[in-house]
């Protein structure tokens, strides 16, 4: 509760936060602003925006961008929030093994972590996508296949910490099992920064997922704001609206999502905050 | 103001063979395991192996299929496969091109000096721009320069990459026609070498200032709150017990260290910032590996959608291998405990 | 007296706002002359430290001067420019820290860090020569071996008293009047500490600075001290020469807290009952720390604990004694099997503890039961005191009911209200938790306490207090305790035997009576010679009357 007022009087947080709550708005009422497919042709090719019943206008086809918009906002949040959860799964996992482990365990997972890292992430996200096939669960899996060594290593650094902390050697001596010792000492305390990570990684899964749909490798039945920018790019000495409004609307998203998790890093991790913010 | 180095320098040439046996270990190792990786997907695509090797569906040359299925040992077991496709990458044969009909290794080859240049130049800009400005905002925290610097790079940090550059071109290009906006060098004009280069420069320019953006952003926030952390720290204290002046105690005492993690975090960062070169190619037509990775897909051309994936992770090993290689000059504990 | 060097005068401090108090200082005068050391004595938050970073202008920012003048020659520091006080620093006026690792720059070697001193304030700048020479002549003045090697040395590459010395041999530099040392042996070893007083000592004397030598330790006091002022809360409570203040002590704060210092009193007089038989008996105890450092790096091996064979018997009271790195704390941890070690055994009733595994494991490990150093780690940040305490007999079968029961129970045998359960641990003290810390460890009824240097971390009135507590629980309860310390003084207040341990091995055992008066091993006795304020306070061993204060 504390948190949750201290994040309320959290300004730039706020601010995220009302962008945020904006464009899952957006996303809900799609097929209520836009009740055609955002496929469909309902005017002329290359309108400006303002044009007649086209607040920011037409594309090539005379599809409408804002359709475009609003129904690419439930693709991009879908897949960033699916890849987070599915990176936080495979870097908790691998990062709790390593930390409470340690040893010879944590020196397997931390090397196969450096070697994840070491890899161009995206161009294994393109090989993975372009070799199963560009469907959405694909594109899932592969930016959560790229995304969870900064979760693991995180997640890893904390256990090491909490597993040499007192008051967890106490919960030992105490004949508490290693199970319960995980789950009721280490993990709590360990899940604000894990929190706080995996909401920027939404932000980034997003970013993955326009630059791999803006590659063409995104999901060809799902409308998405990188496909509408990489179609449109050609054209953009005729026709800026096609790709700056999509732009716009990821840049917003991530940019709200980045400021939540920032808002969030202050008020769960106040004294760290405190420490940086202190001037 | 170091006293004489030389008497330490003795020490210094174990501290240097060990991380070099080390970087060999690490770059053997993940070329090795990226040649795995490539060699599992080759067998994770759908489709007969021997077909994605010569990159094509259907109707195909049998006699062509049949000569890589032996050359590939593609009848025998999985390890055997292995240990023959490990061998064709340790020989430096990375395949051949049957859309292109070309070896692999000489696309790349062709394509590799722009990428380099690329990736090279937007890696300098984002590191010594970042830390300028993070280190400027870091000493006046809290300032309207600071404030802005936040914002910013809040900013870069929330854009797609491609959409800056699309967005720079529109500016740069398309409005002011100051920059030009495709390319590597104009096409069809005689030059001198000179000439050339300055072509070539100002083809660089957009983007490499694009790729470089969100890394500048990330190291500039990183530096901030670096230096803002290091000033807190004892020893700064000690030295306005000194008497120094605060510029003093910056260049001699913060600077230094204030900058270890954000190298740490740009070795880090160094595969991301290959993957974005990917994409700032392919929006800018920049002729180098990105490029050529965006055509293999569109065309499924494994041999070479594989070949720049290994290519791509060996710079990002060499570019960690710089890292590491400042880390080191920044920081002597580490080679002397090394030494030691 | 003779001249006045450093006179502060109804100096007031404030902290910023919304704190648990208006002002660090309030009202403080104290001077300092030539040729004399004045020791500002407190608890933690008594704000000597802040006084002295006041003098130089270091204080944190959002702390300032809000009042009274701080007055060194001609000048008025409360309220002079920034080039002027920069010239003082450093100059006229030195300083020395608490932790001297974090005080010298890591990445920058410390010869150069002394010569950087010099050239701030030399004019005209010195020669290089001459630069190199006077960095060897500060080196080799603070009693450092090789100067030539060590001013090329990195700051990790140096011990913690070296470390000091460098300080020392930094503030030094300009031949400073008056030094300003704020708890400079705090970090140190005991014998280390002894070391540096000596060096402060006479480097005052050669030089006839003036001193205003920070601490907490009236121990320390005793054997440095022309002078004393004593804090508390922000004021002065009492001052005077440290004879005066030592004993005839006014002020009831002042009484206090020279009474709370450990090892002044005598051992209790009774002799306690002990079983013969031992509890537990541990043989060739053996660990060794492996680090590995890469894949082409030997690993680093450091011994920690070294053939250690010790047994404790029931009802019986065991001071492991020994410095930073001596392995007392390794040697605690594999009593609790949270260290598993490379070799030896540990009998437990006719069992080897260090070989049970799973339930036998369990069913033993409740009898032993730990209390860590520090009280502010040791409890889970999220848990309520009342869960802590109860988890571990719930673990052990017992209902919630009871154990909530038992563990108010508990609480208020150690002191606190039972309304403590449903509370969270940022809301205690240190000492507080230390209570805390004790009713968990007891509630699973255990034979055998470790306490890991459990008063180590608390001012010295509240260490007085969970020593007391600690000796009255282990009449009642029938504990045989393993007192983890680097403090004699305290192992003297509560031990029954004494081991000293140095560099992972025992060196000696013995009563703790006999081991205070006939030490046989020569590290023993460097260690008792070290024990600060040895002339004012005696030890067991001693007739208590003879160094007694009136």
């Amino acid at each position: 509760m504390d948190t949750l007022k201290a994040f309320l009087r959290h300004p730039t947080g706020m601010i995220g936060l009302v962008i945020l709550v904006a464009v899952l708005a957006l996303a809900a009422a799609a097929p209520v602003l836009f009740p055609d497919s955002p496929w469909d042709m309902v005017g002329a090719p290359f309108q400006p925006p303002l044009s007649e019943g086209l607040l920011l206008g037409s594309d090539m086809l005379g599809r409408d961008v804002a359709a475009g918009i609003a129904y690419g906002a439930r693709v991009s949040l879908m897949i960033g929030i699916a890849a987070t959860l599915a990176a936080v799964l495979i870097g908790v996992v691998i990062g709790a093994v390593a930390g409470y482990f340690g040893d010879k365990v944590d020196d397997a997972m931390m090397r196969l972590t450096e070697l994840f890292q070491t890899i161009p992430g995206f161009i294994l996200a393109i090989l993975l996508v372009a070799t199963l096939g560009p469907t959405l669960t694909h594109v899932v899996v592969a930016i959560g296949a790229v995304s969870w060594p900064p979760v693991a290593r995180l997640t890893r650094a904390e256990f090491l910490r909490l597993r040499g902390r007192e008051f967890v050697q106490a919960a030992v001596c105490q004949g508490q099992p290693p199970l319960v010792v995980v789950l009721r000492h280490i993990l709590p305390n360990a899940l604000s920064p894990i929190i706080v990570t995996g909401s920027l990684t939404i932000a980034t899964s997003i970013l993955i997922e326009s630059a791999l749909s803006f590659m063409g490798l995104g999901d060809p039945n799902l409308m998405s704001w990188g496909f509408m920018i990489g179609a449109s790019r050609t054209v953009i000495r005729q026709a800026w609206w096609m790709s700056v409004f999509p732009g716009i609307a990821i840049l917003l998203t991530v940019l709200a999502i980045n400021l939540v998790g920032e808002g969030l890093n202050d008020t769960l991790n106040p004294r760290v905050a405190r420490k940086v913010r202190a001037a | 103001m170091s006293m004489s180095a030389s008497a330490v320098s003795g020490g210094r040439g174990a501290a240097i063979v060990l991380p070099i046996v080390g970087w060999v270990a690490k770059f053997v190792g993940v070329v090795l395991v990226i040649a795995t990786f490539n060699f599992i997907l080759v067998h994770a695509a759908p489709g007969d192996p021997v077909q994605v090797i010569a990159s094509q569906s259907g109707a195909a040359d049998a006699k062509l299929l049949a000569q890589l299925r032996a050359e590939y040992g593609l009848d025998k077991p999985y390890p055997v496969q292995l240990a023959i496709y490990l061998k064709r990458v340790v020989t430096l044969d990375l395949g051949y091109s049957y859309r292109q009909q070309r070896p692999v290794r000489a696309l790349i080859a062709e394509r590799l000096p722009a990428t380099l240049l690329l990736t090279a130049t937007a890696f300098l800009i984002a590191l010594t721009a970042g830390v300028v400005l993070g280190v400027l905002a870091g000493v006046r925290a809290g300032r309207w320069s600071d404030t802005l610097l936040t914002i910013v790079s809040l900013l870069l940090y929330a854009m797609p990459v491609f959409w800056l550059g699309l967005m720079l071109v529109l500016l740069f290009s398309v409005k002011l026609d100051w920059l030009p906006a495709f390319g590597y060098v104009t096409i069809g004009v005689e030059m001198s070498p000179l000439q050339r280069l300055g072509d070539i420069a100002a083809h660089l320019v957009l983007p490499a200032t694009s790729l470089a953006a969100v890394y500048l952003a990330i190291y500039a926030r990183l530096t901030r709150s670096s230096v803002i952390e290091v000033m807190h720290q004892d020893f700064i204290k000690t030295a306005r017990s000194k008497g120094l002046t605060q510029g003093n105690i910056i260049a001699r005492h913060i600077l230094r260290n204030a900058i270890l993690p954000v190298v740490t975090v740009a070795g880090m960062q160094a595969g991301a910032l290959v993957g974005g070169a990917v994409v700032i190619e392919t929006v800018f037509a920049w002729p180098g590996l990105g490029r050529l990775i965006y055509d293999a897909v569109l065309q499924r051309d494994y041999p070479v959608m594989l070949g720049i994936f290994l290519v791509m992770s060996v710079i990002v090993i060499v570019l960690n291998l710089i890292t590491d290689a400042i880390y080191r000059l920044i920081d002597p504990r580490v080679a002397l405990r090394a030494a030691s | 007296m003779s001249e006045v060097l450093l006179s502060i005068e109804k100096l007031s401090v404030a902290l910023p706002k919304g704190g648990d108090r208006g002002l660090a200082v309030e009202n403080v005068s104290i001077s300092v002359a030539r040729n004399e050391i004045v020791c500002l004595v407190g608890e933690s938050g008594s704000g000597k430290s802040i006084t002295a970073h006041a003098v130089l202008g270091l204080l944190p920012p959002n702390v300032t001067i809000a009042g009274g003048a701080i007055r060194y020659g001609a000048n008025d520091l409360a309220h002079a420019d920034d080039a002027a006080m920069r010239r003082l620093r450093g100059g006229a006026i030195s300083m020395i820290f608490q932790e001297p690792l974090s005080a010298l720059n890591p990445l920058a070697r410390v010869g150069d860090q002394i010569a950087e001193m010099i050239i701030t304030h030399a004019r005209p700048r010195p020669t290089r020569a001459a630069l190199d020479a006077r960095v060897l002549e500060l080196i080799a003045a603070v009693g450092l071996p090789e100067p030539a090697t060590l001013a090329r040395s990195y700051p990790f590459q140096l011990s913690g008293g070296q470390r000091q010395r460098i300080m020392i041999a930094m503030a030094m530099a300009n031949n400073p009047s008056l030094l300003l040392a704020d708890e400079p042996t705090t970090a140190l070893d005991v014998t280390t500490q002894k070391q540096i007083l000596l060096l402060i000592r006479r480097l005052q004397a050669e030089r006839g600075m003036g001193v205003l030598f920070i601490t907490h330790d009236f121990g320390v006091v005793a054997d440095i001290a022309d002078r004393v002022v004593v804090m508390r809360g922000g004021r002065v409570v009492e001052q005077g020469s440290v004879d005066e203040i030592l004993r005839a002590p006014k002020d009831p704060y002042t009484k206090a807290l020279i009474g709370a210092v450990p090892g002044k009193r005598p051992p209790s007089a009774a002799v306690r009952e002990i079983g013969g038989e031992p509890l537990f008996e541990a043989l060739g105890l053996n660990k060794t720390f492996v680090t590995r450092q890469g894949l082409f790096r030997p690993p680093r091996r450091v011994p920690a604990v070294r053939d250690v064979a010790l047994a404790l018997r029931p009802r019986e009271t065991v001071a492991v004694v020994g410095e930073s790195g001596s392995g007392k704390s390794t040697l605690g941890r594999i009593i609790m099997r949270l260290i598993e070690p490379d070799a030896g055994t540990l009998d437990f009733a006719g069992e080897d503890f260090l070989k049970l595994r799973g339930a036998q494991l369990r069913a033993v490990r409740r009898k032993v039961q730990i209390v860590f150093q520090d009280p502010f780690a040791a409890l889970d940040p999220r848990q309520k005191i009342g869960a802590a305490i109860a988890s571990g007999p719930i673990a052990y079968g017992a209902s919630a009911g009871e154990a909530m029961a038992e563990a108010k129970e508990l609480l208020a045998r150690v002191g606190l209200s039972e309304s403590a359960v449903d509370r969270y641990p940022h809301e205690f003290s240190g000492g507080q938790r230390q209570r805390i810390c004790i009713a968990r460890a007891l509630a699973l009824k255990p034979l055998v306490l470790v306490a890991d240097e459990a008063v180590s971390a608390l001012d010295v009135s509240v260490q007085a207090n969970i020593l007391a507590l600690l000796a009255e629980l282990r009449e009642e309860m029938n504990l045989a305790m393993l007192f983890i310390t680097h403090d004699l003084r305290v192992a003297a207040e509560i031990a029954d035997r004494i081991v000293v341990m140095q560099r992972g091995a025992i060196v000696e055992q013995g009563e703790t009576r006999e081991v205070f008066r006939a030490p046989q091993h020569p590290y023993t006795r460097a260690l008792l010679d070290a024990v600060p304020g040895r002339r004012l306070f005696a030890g067991p061993g001693e007739a208590p009357a003879a160094a007694m204060s009136a």
